[in-house]
């Protein structure tokens, strides 16, 4: 259910070993060949893809519309139908379950910038922003400590990637369990030192919680991405700056890190979209949004809004904004990616 | 040519590691501990083993219904996998081996859907969904998601490398289109087929918001959402009984992740989601 990038899904095939997947997508659209999905829709490119004749493989005038149907149907009314019915209730006003509406043009969307609205949108902003950094920054440290020459990195991947299996539901109950004041662990090596806090009572610390929580959650798959660009690494330019005198971390921060760009634009898109969607389920099993709405982000305020307070026309608008955020960040990865790709073909 | 590394480097590199995974590690061991402890033990800070694992599982299992919903899960995971391995299969034949007016339109169309999260549909979803008078059923968790994009250009890219000249055996033999599908491209198909289920069952599986507003009993619920019922209900009287029943609801799909590491991560890798 997160937005991805197409294209490069698009470029990525079975057969492609996850070790070379991040790759293979920047590949597919920064030389715009067989991953660009508008020059595919062009008879002569297609053929030449599979066997090189033009032409359609197979022949029957109706047959592909009703190889088609099924999936047109679904995404016609469980997708396109919902977005733009989201998109008209956010102009209107809601009442009587759904029964009369009332157009109030941009009301909505200016009710989502003032008073408590406001702090959700800047709360939510803030807190993805924290998690996409940590969860980013901190695999892309590990991978490139597992890049080293070390013993055991295989053994240590395989420990340190596995969570990714798990639910956010379940990651939930976890660090709620793990944190709390009576029986958490977290407490008693804390108590050790004296202090023994309550983390879902206070704002900041239920909102530390929910972060670590999260960002624990994504470090695996981030992980995964980054250890496979990691050994698809051209080494020329790493050779080259050993050459030059750079001492390891001028390596690692002006050859290494601008390399793995791709990947990381890559990785942007999909942390951002579970910090913003994915969080729900996070939220819904630690604190309910609480205390005192301190880890309400907007998803949550989308369903309390629309299914707690009745409030349609404002969840439709607060749902339009997360859309349209999520569509920027996907678009603006797209254009960075294309003009900075450091893999060579 | 990778750097050598000092022996005290090397050190501190295994310390960071070890952390790292100690910290990643950490909450699933307390999870599974708890697990095995009896009422007040688990009510307690201690971390010591016990040996109520068994009887902890039974309880979530039978008493808290967890195995009523563990298997709706699993019924949903097969409709939801077959229904969009099927559909995408036959999308993406459609794109490959046909030329016809509206194909590229088409394929924009689905393209597009990737980048529309469910999560912000579902208000208006809802009222669909009830609209169509199967709120609250099976059919409401299965059919909005059976369309897969995902699916559809994993199809798709592995058709484009099936050489031209098999179907055109095929072509030559006189057999119609649909058997050329069946019997030549079908079973050149099924490593594309299987890393599809495997995300579909890891994504299925783990599905929460939707499940949660749109089913209202309790006995057709999914799993990741009775874990929520088990803390209100749990949490302050048996802390072990909801750890066992955090302890299987991860199960599946770890073990699913231990035996198909690769082909996991492969699937893992083309898209969690759609």
């Amino acid at each position: 259910m997160q937005p991805q990038q197409s294209a490069a899904r698009d470029s990525r095939s079975s057969a492609v070993s996850v070790a070379s997947v991040p790759v293979a997508a920047t590949r597919g659209h920064g030389n715009g060949d067989h991953g660009n999905p508008g020059r595919l829709r062009r008879p002569v490119r297609r053929a030449r893809a599979s066997s090189g004749r033009p032409g359609a493989a197979l022949n029957g005038r109706l047959l592909p519309y009703l190889l088609l149907a099924p999936t047109m149907v679904v995404i016609a009314t469980f997708l396109y139908y919902p977005m733009a019915r989201t998109a008209y209730l956010s102009f209107f006003d809601v009442a009587l379950l759904g029964r009369r509406l009332r157009f109030v043009g941009f009301d909505n969307f200016r009710e989502l910038f003032v008073a408590e609205n406001l702090s959700v949108v800047v709360r939510t902003a803030v807190i993805s922003g924290l998690v996409v950094v940590l969860a980013i920054g901190s695999a892309l440290g590990a991978a490139a400590l597992l890049n080293m020459k070390i013993r055991g990195t295989r053994i240590y991947r395989l420990l340190l990637i596995w969570p990714l299996a798990l639910s956010t539901a379940v990651a939930g109950v976890m660090f709620l369990m793990l944190f709390n004041p009576t029986f958490g662990s977290v407490n008693v090596v804390l108590r050790v030192f004296g202090v023994n806090p309550q983390w879902f009572t206070k704002p900041i610390l239920a909102q530390a919680v929910l972060i670590l929580a999260l960002v624990w959650m994504k470090f695996g798959y981030n992980l995964v991405f980054y250890s496979a660009a990691f050994q698809n690494l051209p080494q020329e330019p790493l050779d080259a700056a050993l050459v030059d005198g750079a001492s390891p971390w001028q390596r690692f921060r002006h050859v290494t890190v601008p390399l793995l760009s791709p990947v990381t634009l890559f990785l942007f898109v999909t942390n951002t979209s579970f910090a913003f969607f994915d969080s729900f389920a996070m939220i819904h099993v630690m604190t309910r949004g609480g205390p005192l709405d301190s880890t309400t982000l907007m998803i949550y305020d989308v369903y309390q809004n629309a299914f707690q307070f009745r409030r349609t026309g404002l969840a439709a608008a607060e749902a339009m904004l997360m859309f349209v955020a999520v569509v920027a960040i996907i678009l603006l990865q797209l254009r960075l990616t294309r003009r900075r790709v450091h893999y060579g073909s | 040519m990778r750097t050598r590394v000092r022996r005290s480097t090397a050190v501190a590199v295994h310390v960071i590691l070890g952390c790292l995974v100690v910290v990643m590690c950490v909450p699933v061991v307390f999870a599974f501990l708890k697990a095995s402890q009896n009422l007040t033990v688990s009510n307690s800070p201690s971390l010591a083993p016990g040996g109520e694992l068994l009887d902890n599982v039974w309880t979530v299992l039978s008493k808290y219904n967890l195995a009523r919903l563990m298997l709706n899960t699993l019924v949903i995971v097969c409709c939801i996998t077959v229904g969009k391995t099927l559909l995408s299969l036959l999308a993406a034949a459609a794109f490959v081996y046909f030329d016809f007016p509206l194909r590229g339109p088409l394929f924009v169309l689905v393209l597009f859907t990737l980048m529309l999260p469910t999560e912000v549909l579902v208000i208006a979803l809802y009222d669909l969904v009830t609209d169509l008078g199967i709120y609250d059923t099976y059919a409401a968790l299965v059919i909005p998601f059976l369309a897969s994009a995902t699916g559809t250009l994993l199809f798709r890219q592995h058709f484009m490398k099936i050489p031209r000249e098999l179907l055109d055996s095929g072509k030559v033999d006189g057999a119609d289109p649909m058997r050329i599908l069946v019997s030549i491209v079908l079973p050149l198909t099924w490593n594309v087929i299987a890393a599809l289920a495997v995300i579909e069952f890891v994504y299925v599986w783990n599905a929460y918001l939707w499940p949660f507003l749109v089913i209202q009993e309790s006995e057709r619920q999914m799993v990741q959402v009775g874990l929520s019922f088990l803390i209100t209900q749990q949490e302050v009287s048996h802390v072990g009984v909801v750890m066992a029943g955090v302890a299987l609801s991860m199960l599946p799909p770890v073990i699913v992740f231990m035996i198909l590491q690769r082909r996991f991560l492969q699937g893992f890798a083309l898209g969690s989601d759609r």
